[in-house]
């Protein structure tokens, strides 16, 4: 193989990937959020973190156990969930992905990893990527959310304001 | 093609390749998690795949076409039938680009290569600690790079394959490659030192587990094993991919065989291996030796820890089996190069190597002995004169003195051993002193040795001073002065000592540089008419000493009766 046409195989085998990738993403739908049994762990988490991002807090604070409510008022979620939105970067996109489950019974913890990009991806915007752990019980035959949170982040982080 | 458009070209080449590359990588990223590598998603932005894709085909879209023209108008100048496809060919400045983009694609292919590792063996160990590698993104790094590295590889193959290349059109891909094999063997070697560390706290019960405890904790089983395993495998793929390349170009017959055997880079890694691998045998026996001294002098800890019997016995054996690997490589090393260099034919080839050897690991020894020696007797000068660094309560000075104790102990062998070999070769053969090698030797010692005194002169002179000018100076000035002044006292030793080498050795080389010049030294009967004309013309006979190389088959006495058949009138070619 000449070096010339080594520089149109290489073009044509990137125009080949691209024309792939629009056609994976774009007719196939990608990547998307997996729909998880009901009843699951990870199923009242993703209710819990649908509800956050369509900003219906009735909702998300119902996800929480009632230890947690007892923890963390409904007016106080609001007030931080508030403060959490005004001090989050406009542009900021997240994913939120499962590392896996551990614990058995009625508790236990959902390790995720959330992947944050800033800006549209160009000069050093990410993604970064973070750990979190969630505390699950189940209560009541519902799996909820063992501790207060304002999004993902421990609620009494918010408490100081 | 001039050297500006050459210049253009490349670096244009090379900024639109990264443009291009980080695209790609973006790319191929967003199809594999689209095809599920890299986690369930339960949440989060829909749109984050699709701006993904956005990115990657708008860096392509850039990157592409910018490289594309580059690299075909520099592929194209290298077309034989261009009159400059041998000047590109041969160029350096190509062989500098190729190597410097096989250099940094390998490092980008590597490290997410071992990213890939850690995220298996965390996957294996679920309960270590959570790790936050992205394996989409890591593998399709690896793919690209990988990629990107065989097409420029292939590049660089074709030049070699069209004919010779010389000089640095040689010599910046060739160092690529030693550079790579060295950064390998390092790797391969650690990373084995480290999984033998770690065999002798798992059977002993030394370490933190990590079953339990803190799964965050970066000294636990799991965390360690994740780290050395990557070393192992990329360090091993590293260096035998580049070291076997090596090796299967010095065992060609044609120009690159002939180039790769007598390269210095290839002569010069040899020494360099075993330079590195007499400091990594001190630095990690230090680990053991350390410990077992300040036992004997009355320690129970080692950095500030304590330190049972068990736990002793543990120190000693997991500094062994660091060191271990390091020790097999080094005899590994010396086998292959002493029979590369008996393989050549030319006995100077062996002495040269042997000699490198020598040199460096002698050097090394000597760096780590003088190091401690100082600090001892810094420490003797400081309780003979009644200062108070032996006195004070908490014992630290019995840690320190173990461990500089310790690094005296592992050097002094090393220098004693090759400088005692060195001096015996040097008896017998006074035409050693007129050895760069030896005076590159002596040189640096007496450089290094000046140089790190300095410091330790100046604490002496700025107290000198300070008495001097009535100034005063807080602390006990036996003690603040000991250690600079137990420095300097080797220092001034090890200078002196390698000084007088130095002058011996120049008392030798004297009278070969005040002989008279250009004594008719050529024979025979092409000689002697040589002689007559320069007597006929008052002109002295210069001796020039040439290289001929023959296949080792071939007939000496026909290949010199061919050449002596084409000299000019006045001229002859003798065998020395």
């Amino acid at each position: 193989m000449s070096g010339s046409r080594s520089v149109v195989a290489v073009v044509a085998g990137v125009l080949g990937l691209i024309a792939l990738a629009i056609v994976i993403v774009v007719v196939a739908g990608g990547r998307q959020p997996r729909t998880f049994p009901a009843g699951s762990p990870e199923a009242a988490l993703q209710a819990y973190l649908t509800a956050w991002d369509a900003g219906n807090y009735e909702a998300s604070y119902a996800a929480f156990s009632s230890g947690a409510q007892q923890r963390m008022s409904f007016e106080e979620y609001e007030r931080y969930a508030g403060d959490y939105r005004f001090n989050t970067s406009p542009g900021t996109q997240r994913l939120v992905i499962i590392d896996r489950t551990s614990g058995d019974g009625d508790h236990v913890t959902v390790h995720l990893i959330v992947e944050e990009t800033y800006g549209d991806g160009f000069g050093g915007g990410g993604p970064y990527r973070n750990e979190r752990a969630v505390q699950m019980v189940n209560e009541d035959g519902a799996w909820r959310l063992a501790d207060p949170l304002v999004w993902l982040e421990p609620a009494e982080h918010f408490k100081t304001f | 093609m001039d050297v500006v458009r050459r210049l253009y070209l490349y670096a244009m080449s090379a900024v639109s390749l990264g443009v291009l590359w980080y695209g790609l990588q973006v790319l191929l990223m967003v199809l594999l998690r689209a095809v599920g590598l890299g986690g369930v998603v339960i949440g989060g932005d829909p749109d984050n795949e699709r701006r993904a894709l956005s990115l990657a085909i708008s860096l392509v879209g850039v990157g592409l076409p910018v490289w594309a023209v580059h690299w075909f108008l520099v592929e194209r100048s290298l077309n034989r039938a261009r009159p400059t496809a041998e000047a590109e060919r041969r160029s350096a400045l190509r062989a500098l680009y190729l190597s410097a983009v096989l250099a940094a694609l390998i490092v980008l292919g590597a490290a997410a290569g071992a990213d890939l590792i850690r995220q298996v063996v965390h996957r294996i160990l679920p309960d270590v600690e959570l790790y936050l590698g992205d394996a989409a993104g890591s593998l399709a790094t690896l793919v690209v790079s990988a990629a990107a590295w065989a097409l420029h590889a292939w590049a660089r193959r074709r030049d070699a394959a069209l004919g010779e290349l010389r000089g640095a059109a040689a010599w910046w891909p060739r160092a690529y490659r030693y550079a790579l094999a060295f950064v390998g063997v390092a790797l391969l070697l650690e990373g084995v030192g480290a999984l033998l560390a770690l065999g002798v706290d798992a059977l002993t019960g030394s370490g933190v587990p990590g079953a339990g405890s803190d799964p965050s904790f970066t000294d636990s089983y799991g965390f360690r094993l994740a780290q050395a395993l990557p070393n192992v495998v990329i360090g091993l793929v590293a260096w035998a991919s580049h070291a076997w390349a090596s090796d299967r170009l010095a065992a060609e017959v044609d120009w690159r065989g002939d180039s790769e055997r007598r390269s210095r880079l290839r002569l010069g890694y040899w020494p360099i291996v075993f330079g590195v691998a007499a400091v990594a045998v001190i630095l990690h026996a230090n680990e053991g030796l350390r410990p077992l001294l300040g036992r004997l002098l009355g320690v129970r800890s080692d950095f500030f820890q304590p330190l049972d019997d068990l736990g002793l016995v543990a120190a000693v054996a997991r500094a062994m089996g660091a060191a271990l690997p390091w020790i097999v490589a080094w005899w590994l090393h010396r086998r292959w190069s002493r029979a590369e260099a008996a393989a050549s034919g030319e006995p100077a080839a062996a002495v040269l190597l042997d000699r490198l050897e020598r040199h460096v690991v002698a050097a090394t020894g000597l760096a780590f002995s003088a190091v401690g020696a100082g600090w001892i007797v810094g420490l003797a000068i400081d309780v003979l004169l009644g200062g108070n660094r032996a006195t004070i309560p908490d014992g630290g000075w019995r840690y320190e003195l173990a461990g500089f104790l310790s690094l005296a102990v592992l050097g002094l062998p090393l220098w004693v051993w090759n400088w005692s070999r060195l001096i015996a070769r040097r008896g017998g053969d006074p035409s050693e002193a007129a050895s760069p090698v030896r005076r590159a030797y002596l040189l640096l010692v007496v450089a290094v040795a000046i140089l790190s005194s300095l410091g330790g002169l100046a604490i002496v002179l700025y107290r000198l001073v300070a008495f001097l000018l009535g100034a005063e100076v807080p602390g006990n000035a036996v003690s603040e002065l000991s250690t600079p002044v137990g420095a300097l006292a080797v220092a001034l030793a090890v200078v002196v000592y390698h000084g007088l080498a130095l002058r011996a050795d120049q008392a030798v080389r004297a009278p070969e540089l005040t002989t008279p010049t250009v004594p008719p030294i050529e024979v025979g009967p092409a000689a002697a008419a040589a002689d007559e004309d320069a007597s006929a013309t008052a002109e002295p006979a210069v001796r020039h000493t040439l290289v001929l190389t023959t296949p080792a088959d071939a007939d000496i006495g026909e290949t010199l009766a061919a050449l002596r058949g084409v000299l000019p009138e006045g001229q002859s070619l003798d065998e020395a």
